[in-house]
């Protein structure tokens, strides 16, 4: 075992672009490429399982259903693909054991590359098969759709087999590949995922489109954000009039603001106790710490339609209070404009605390403990040491950590939507209105409050950033 | 000899740390066996042993981060047990200096100051005068990740001194620094001690360390005192083997003892030497011993009745001296130091001053720590036959040698039968 492992370890790259290359086509069997070829809606997914298990495939198309029989055209021929894919993947993995001999080696290589054409080989039967003249009849297909559907389907496949062909060549050839090539990737993924919708959103903030084609410059956006319209909201029990997105960005900013207390207050304890724990038994994650970070596995709206029934009029909370004569009659928790307000915060506190507490306890399990040792051996207390060694040297965590609550609770809009039953409305869920509202003024308005709000993010981060310098580096991200 | 017994010192000087049979075990380890000592008021102590020989945890125990399981610890008169680290007037430098990185020197040095809430103006003036003390005067702006290694070293010293501890407690301070720094801090920290009369308590494992500054040396192993005296006792007349080996360079080699200032070498060369018998070893009988030469003590010369004769087995250029190897013809290899080199394979005759040699006990460490490049004679017999009813450990030099004495007799015999 621990052999495998040391083999693992000197395998070069090209092994892992093979083990990739192997991995992609594998998954990729698993998205049908059925799906394709009829106007899909994607309400239902199809495993191979699925297919195998049950080959009569219902599809609902936009307008009413279909009844495809997969067996009679695709089904083996999936067969066949996913077997190669298993094989070449398999031999991708085993390349340990034919590393020692140049030859063997080059047997291998030879069989992976053999393994991938063969499955190319497949993909080319399992489309043509697949793009029956029955089937088009039978689903309605439109030339234009076939064209991308078989367009789409080929370019994956080319380039799943470049992959795998030059990888084996590479392989078979013996050469040597600079770790650079691994960064490319990521670069396109930050251009197309991060850049691009960002160059978006400035663009279509300004710019609308003219009535005669081509775009023209236009303030509208900022004019629906701005206008001159106030209303009256209740914050804390007192009426307060102000102009309409503002109060709405106010509201916002409370929940976040609390939320981020929240969490630091519960989070920095914490994280300080499991910190030291995992330092007394000399192991760096504990079971402890898991058990905290285990609810960001479940589903949030899961857990606050949980926390929502809790607190209904029939709910545990009530149920229990009832039950020990506290009191009589049900309290609408929920109804209850102060005790929803608490209540909204609370949740959002509970949902955020994983993201305050792994900043947190990254700093503090790194901290020497010997800092607090000199600090204690110079004559402060443990109170004194705490604040004036301990707190100031885990301030790159709590900023991190502030970071990771307070942004995204800022925008956050299902917890208080959820348990306020629309009732409180946030920048999120205005967002959320002027994306989907039909007028383009609208949606251009929703294009200049992501702006703004990426702005005032930037400028928040920048003076966390500043602090982050001055309390010297450690800090998880930024 | 038993150390429970030191704390009535001789010399009337004052004893500003008495420790007595203290033990601390970790996880059912026993790190302190039964540890006693006392350390004087303005002297330089060091601890010195191996990594893992409890030495550091004396320091820590002293410092007061760990608590002993038993025993007592008495500063100036008093039971520290109750007293936690911080209110001690004791401070320590840490082995990896543990400065404060988001203070600036002249802040870090002014930490127990602020602390215990003096004045601004007081706090300036003292610490600028440790700064000073230290060489760092202008430092007091900087960042601890400004500076060096050895500056760190004088920081932390800076601010442990700023306190005017009554001891300060040194854990192998100087081991992250390079050699020619370490040599520079040697000789400043015992100017310092000497300078601020502050008793410096000092952990070490490197033993020229504990040569050049100490005013004693404890030498440990394995949780228990070897050895208490001055560097000058401690390298010319160590107690048991392991002190021999591990203070210098050593040959320690089996011996018997007749009479008074008479060592029969295994090798049945007999040299005159300075000791006379233990008082427990009867007289007329060959008594075991230790002997131990020190390298540099051999004189080499022509092969000759009286001396260990033997081959020039390797030869070294060491800058003063040369280094050789030789091999007498019992198989036992000599390491001997000398300014003149002789030629490899050529034959010498060693011999040696009376008061250059240093006969010891017997005791359990003995086999461990045998001739140069050659087991103990015993080491081999001892391990074969695997008798050894003690673990070495519980206080070594005492029980060891009640019991060696017993062994020594029957052993004794055989000699004697085989000589005839």
């Amino acid at each position: 075992m621990t052999e495998l492992k040391a083999r693992i370890k000197v395998m070069p790259l090209h092994a892992f672009v093979m083990i990739f290359a192997a991995l992609y086509s594998f998954i990729s069997i698993f998205i049908p490429m059925f799906e394709l070829f009829v106007k899909y809606v994607p309400f239902r997914t199809y495993s191979l399982f699925t297919l195998l298990l049950n080959p009569r495939v219902y599809t609902r198309v936009r307008s009413g259903s279909i009844d495809l029989n997969f067996q009679s055209f695709a089904a083996w021929a999936f067969v066949i693909t996913i077997v190669l894919a298993v094989a070449a993947l398999t031999l991708s993995l085993s390349y340990p054991f034919f590393y020692n001999s140049s030859k063997k080696r080059k047997i291998g290589y030879l069989c992976v590359l053999v393994l991938f054409v063969g499955r190319g080989v497949a993909h080319v039967i399992t489309l043509s098969k697949m793009v029956s003249e029955q089937m088009i009849n039978d689903n309605g297909l439109t030339p234009q759709s076939l064209y991308v559907a078989q367009t789409f389907a080929g370019n994956l496949m080319v380039i799943v087999l470049g992959i795998g062909v030059a990888a084996c060549l590479y392989g078979a050839l013996n050469l040597k590949m600079n770790y650079k090539i691994f960064a490319y990737p990521y670069l396109v993924w930050i251009v197309i995922f991060t850049i691009l919708p960002l160059i978006l959103i400035l663009f279509r903030a300004f710019f609308k489109k003219a009535a005669g084609g081509g775009y023209e410059f236009t303030t509208a956006g900022f004019g629906v954000l701005f206008q001159n319209k106030t209303v009256t909201t209740r914050f804390y029990g007192a009426e307060v009039t102000l102009q309409e997105y503002f109060s709405i960005f106010l509201r916002s900013f409370d929940y976040a603001l609390w939320t981020t207390i929240g969490c630091l207050l519960l989070g920095y304890p914490a994280s300080y106790i499991l910190a030291r724990r995992s330092k007394l038994k000399r192991q760096s994650g504990s079971r402890l710490l898991m058990l905290f970070v285990l609810p960001m596995w479940m589903n949030t709206m899961l857990r606050t339609y949980a926390w929502r029934a809790f607190f209904s009029e029939t709910g545990v909370c009530n149920t229990i209070l009832q039950q020990i004569g506290l009191i009589d009659a049900p309290i609408l928790f929920l109804k209850n404009e102060i005790l929803a307000d608490i209540i909204t915060k609370l949740v959002m506190t509970n949902d955020f605390l994983p993201f305050m507490i792994l900043p947190l306890y990254s700093v503090l399990v790194k901290l020497d403990d010997s800092l607090s040792e000199a600090a204690y051996d110079l004559g402060a207390t443990k109170v004194q040491t705490f604040f004036k060694v301990t707190f100031p040297l885990s301030l790159p965590g709590v900023i991190s950590g502030i970071q990771m609550v307070f942004m995204p609770s800022l925008t956050f809009y299902m917890i208080p939507d959820i348990l306020n039953e629309g009732s409180k409305t946030t920048i999120g869920n205005t967002v959320q209105n002027f994306i989907l509202n039909e007028s383009t003024t609208y949606n251009q308005a929703g294009n200049v409050l992501s702006l703004l709000l990426l702005i005032f993010v930037l400028i928040t981060m920048g003076i966390l950033r500043g602090q982050d310098k001055e309390a010297g580096s450690g800090g998880m991200a930024l | 000899m038993a150390y429970n017994q030191i704390l009535e010192d001789d010399t009337g000087s004052e004893h500003i740390i008495e420790i007595k049979d203290l033990c601390k075990s970790f996880d059912g380890t026993k790190v302190l066996k039964n540890i006693t000592f006392y350390i004087r008021n303005n002297e330089f102590i060091t601890l010195l042993g191996p990594s893992g020989c409890g030495k550091s945890t004396t320091l820590r125990i002293i410092a007061g981060f760990e608590t002993a399981d038993s025993g007592i610890v008495n500063f100036e008169g008093k039971d520290l047990k109750s007293v936690p680290a911080n209110k001690r007037n004791i401070n320590t430098v840490f082995q990896r200096y543990a400065l404060f990185p988001h203070l600036n020197v002249f802040n870090n040095v002014a930490f127990g100051l602020k602390i215990k809430k003096v004045n601004k103006k007081e706090i300036e003036e003292r610490v600028n005068k440790a700064l000073e003390t230290v060489g760092l005067a202008d430092y007091g702006e900087r960042y601890i990740d400004q500076l060096s290694g050895g500056q760190m070293q004088r920081v932390a010293i800076a601010r442990a001194i700023v306190n005017r501890p009554r001891i300060l407690l040194l854990d192998e301070p100087l081991g992250a620094l390079d050699l020619k720094m370490r040599k520079e801090m040697q000789i400043e920290l015992k100017e310092m001690q000497k300078e601020l009369g502050i008793t410096f308590v000092y952990v070490t494992h490197d033993q020229e360390e504990a040569l050049t500054m100490s005013d004693t040396i404890i030498v440990m192993k394995d949780g228990v005192i070897q050895q208490i005296g001055t560097p000058i006792d401690i390298y010319n007349e160590p107690k048991n083997a392991y002190v021999a080996d591990f203070i210098g360079e050593s040959n320690i080699v089996a011996g018997t003892m007749k009479q008074d200032n008479e060592v029969v070498l295994s090798s049945g060369i007999t040299f005159k030497c300075v000791d006379p018998l233990f008082p427990e070893f009867t007289e007329g009988i060959a008594n075991l011993v230790d002997v131990v030469i020190r390298p540099e003590d051999f004189y080499v010369d022509e092969e000759a009745e009286g001396r260990i004769n033997g081959t020039v087995e390797s030869l070294i250029f060491k800058g003063v001296h040369y280094e050789m190897i030789v091999k007498s013809d019992d198989g036992i290899e000599w390491l001997v130091q000398n300014v003149d080199p002789f030629k490899v394979g050529s034959r010498v005759g060693l011999y040696v001053d009376p008061d250059d040699i240093q006969i010891m006990r017997r005791s359990e460490l003995s086999p461990d720590f045998g001739s140069f490049g050659i087991k103990h004679p015993e080491a081999e017999a001892k391990k074969t036959s695997e008798v050894k009813e003690t673990s070495i450990g519980e206080n070594v030099v005492e029980e060891g040698d009640i019991r060696k004495d017993e062994e020594d007799e029957a052993e004794d015999a055989e000699v004697e039968t085989e000589n005839k």
